[in-house]
């Protein structure tokens, strides 16, 4: 049987949620597809005493890894491999995320005009702006406004997170350094909000909140899209997106869990699978018209994969951390050497989000090595260390890519994909620099010793650029609202839009992109 | 996925019990490898103190494709009679192991099955809150904090903007 609606949404993650709810409070007739499933509370690692052990098995974030009915298979290669974290659920990749809620700067749309780096976007801040207001109200973001390194925004929705000691105590550092520091903005809970309890601190949040104070699409935006009306279809592996004679874009088929095929119809239909779900999914839709894949003209479907560039920094300090409690993306963060700064020998820049420190089991894994002598390095390192995030904005690089891997094939015979990452140069020496000065915060802060991380493999929770959004048709994949330049009523309004990527955490620029699509495609219902 | 990996093949605490797929001079290897990669350590537990053994067992029957790599580590260390030889030559044969091009993934997996056994044991989580303060339980029910105090900002409030126009 056939499904039909107006509007018909591939993925029902952070952007797709959005996007979905968007539109029914509008009004329309909205089917969202969704391969994943609903996560049952009792999956959540931390509603467990053995929640650490939980965490790094089915709840590990890296889908190679975890293996869920759902999940396709990932490979990563490249001098630089990725780590590729993706959840494939009602929620998406914000099913094991931290919160951390970030506007973009008006900068950051303008990388080519102001450095020479990347790509402009089309749109600028102001276009996102009332819709980033918009998604902190409905995320429910803790924050304060204020913050000298960005534009002046509305108050928080809800005051900061808890500090605790460790937050004090890299707070203590930022001031010594006489740092631009703010505290970190997160879609956390720090009151009862909208039938969301106040968080109680629990600690190490990607591992699944047990209360619900982390905010996630499943416990925000999924409620009130259905309350309105939104379909949900879970378990809804789509394999091809089907047109109609005109070349336009007319549904879609896909696998139902028993392995049928079935068909979706829409006027208009959105992929909303991010960084390697959406360019898969244009990949596998290629047809005669479209030997290359579906709105493939321009040849940068899954090119110019970003993940920013990730380490960490970790601080060992002679006095305990608190390393079991507080929320762990949180404290602080500094954006003092986010904007391109002539007198250093690379363009943008990079943040350090100060946090908290590992469980016993990581810790083991980390530091402490198996003989004699394992348990005094435990005891060591773990309540005595924090972490320091640097986060750097990778320049979009064509080599940079996903492709469809056929060798590989998830449980319908559809192909993986793999990525291909390699850090340029220039992310190199936003790296270098990133350690030192994160390290300098390190002692600042009173740590006796650090520890990096490192790029061997980069954290892969940020998946963005791979159709990316331009004026020029030869040279992006959308336009300025997200339709694609050779088939304008299938649009993409995910991370993978993103014609630059910032150097801060993407959801909240990734829902708020999301939400003003919805809008743009309310604008033109009846266009035809 | 490395040698011996099993991913994210989940086993619970309960789920552990008869052994399903090691035989018993296996385990016994397999026990005494376990100790030296986790000895006991004044109020710290030797790991076979801890359902390690029975854990990795469950784990490869779970997950069978991780049997054929464990079994060869296993067959490896019998080889050199591992069992009978001292604590030193033990460590030694087990670096020989790790160092091994083969078999060397198959010593990362066992080590980290190793530890999740043994830091999931209420047993030890009891010796890691007393020696290092960290409670497992914390994450689970949070822990009250004092509200952030919005004074610590006011320095930063006052300086310049810092960010560009476009």
């Amino acid at each position: 049987m056939t499904q039909i609606a107006d509007v018909l949404v591939v993925g029902g993650g952070a952007a797709g949620a959005a996007l979905a709810w968007r539109l029914s409070q509008h009004g329309a007739d909205v089917l969202v597809l969704e391969q994943g499933d609903w996560v049952p509370d009792d999956d959540i690692p931390k509603r467990h005493a053995d929640w650490q052990v939980r965490a790094r098995r089915y709840w590990s974030p890296s889908a190679a890894r975890r293996g869920w009915p759902a999940d396709y298979p990932v490979r990563n290669l490249g001098a630089n491999p990725v780590d590729a974290f993706v959840y494939s659920a009602v929620g998406g990749s914000a099913t094991g995320w931290g919160g951390a809620f970030w506007r973009f700067l008006p900068s950051d749309f303008r990388g080519a005009t102001l450095d020479g780096f990347g790509r402009d976007w089309p749109i600028g801040y102001e276009d996102l702006e009332r819709y980033y207001e918009i998604n902190e109200a409905e995320m429910g973001m803790s924050g304060i406004a204020g913050d000298p390194t960005a534009p002046p925004t509305p108050e928080a929705p809800l005051p900061p997170v808890s500090m605790g000691a460790m937050g004090e105590r890299w707070i203590d550092g930022f001031e010594r350094l006489g740092w631009y520091w703010w505290v970190q903005h997160q879609a956390i809970a720090s009151r009862d909000y909208r039938g969301r309890p106040a968080c109680t601190n629990n600690g190490h949040c990607t591992y699944g909140c047990p209360t619900g104070a982390l905010a996630t699409p499943a416990n925000t935006y999924w409620p009130e899209a259905l309350h309105n009306g939104v379909r949900l279809q879970t378990g809804a592996r789509v394999r091809e997106i089907t047109l109609d004679t005109r070349g336009r874009a007319d549904g879609v088929l896909y696998h139902a869990p028993d392995g049928s095929v079935r068909r979706a119809t829409a006027p208009v239909v959105v992929l909303a699978g991010n960084g390697l779900g959406t360019p898969r999914l244009l990949l596998m839709s290629s047809s005669p018209a479209f030997p290359d894949g579906l709105a493939n003209s321009s040849g940068m479907v899954g090119r110019n994969l970003m993940v920013h560039v990730q380490t960490t920094v970790i601080g060992r300090f002679p006095q305990r951390t608190g390393a079991d409690h507080g929320p762990w993306g949180a404290t602080a963060t500094t954006r003092h050497f986010y904007e391109t700064d002539p007198s250093r020998d690379f363009k943008r820049g990079f943040i350090i989000t100060a946090m908290r420190g590992f469980d016993p089991l990581d810790t083991a894994l980390q530091t402490a090595g198996w003989g004699e002598g394992h348990h005094a390095a435990l005891e060591h390192h773990l309540n005595h260390e924090a972490v320091c995030w640097v986060c750097g904005d990778d320049e979009p690089e064509p080599h940079n890519r996903v492709e469809l891997d056929h060798e590989r094939v998830d449980g319908f015979g559809l192909p993986g994909v793999v990525t291909h990452y390699t850090l340029s140069e220039n992310s190199r020496r936003i790296g270098e620099a990133g350690i030192e000065k994160a390290t300098e915060l390190c002692y600042a802060a009173g740590a006796d010793s650090v520890r990096v991380l490192g790029f061997d493999t980069l954290l892969g929770w940020h998946l963005l650029g791979t159709a990316r959004m331009g004026a020029d048709p030869a040279d992006s994949v959308v336009d300025a609202w997200h339709r694609c330049h050779d088939v304008p009523n299938l649009l993409v309004a995910d991370g993978s839009v993103m014609a630059t990527g910032a150097s801060v955490n993407p959801t909240h620029t990734v829902q708020a992109l999301a939400l003003r699509a919805a809008d743009g495609i309310w604008a033109r219902r009846r266009d035809g | 996925m490395r040698a011996g990996d099993a991913g994210g093949v989940y086993v619970a605490p309960e789920e552990v019990g008869e052994p399903l797929v090691l035989d018993a001079d296996e385990r016994a290897i397999l026990g005494a490898w376990a100790d030296r990669l986790v000895p006991g350590d004044g109020s710290w537990p030797p790991a076979t103190a801890t359902p390690v053994v029975g854990y990795i067992d469950a784990l490869m029957d779970r997950a069978p494709s991780i049997a054929p790599a464990v079994r060869s580590a296993l067959g490896w260390l019998a080889e050199r009679g591992f069992g009978g030889l001292g604590s030193d030559e033990q460590v030694a044969a087990l670096r020989e192991l790790e160092a091994d091009p083969t078999l060397g993934p198959v010593f990362v997996s066992v080590l980290e099955m190793v530890l999740e056994a043994y830091y999931r044991d209420p047993a030890v989580e009891a010796v890691v809150e007393a020696r290092t303060g960290f409670s497992s339980r914390r994450p689970m029910v949070g822990t009250p904090l004092p509200p952030f105090d919005p004074a610590r900002l006011d320095r930063v409030r006052a300086l310049p903007p810092r960010h560009r126009s476009t």
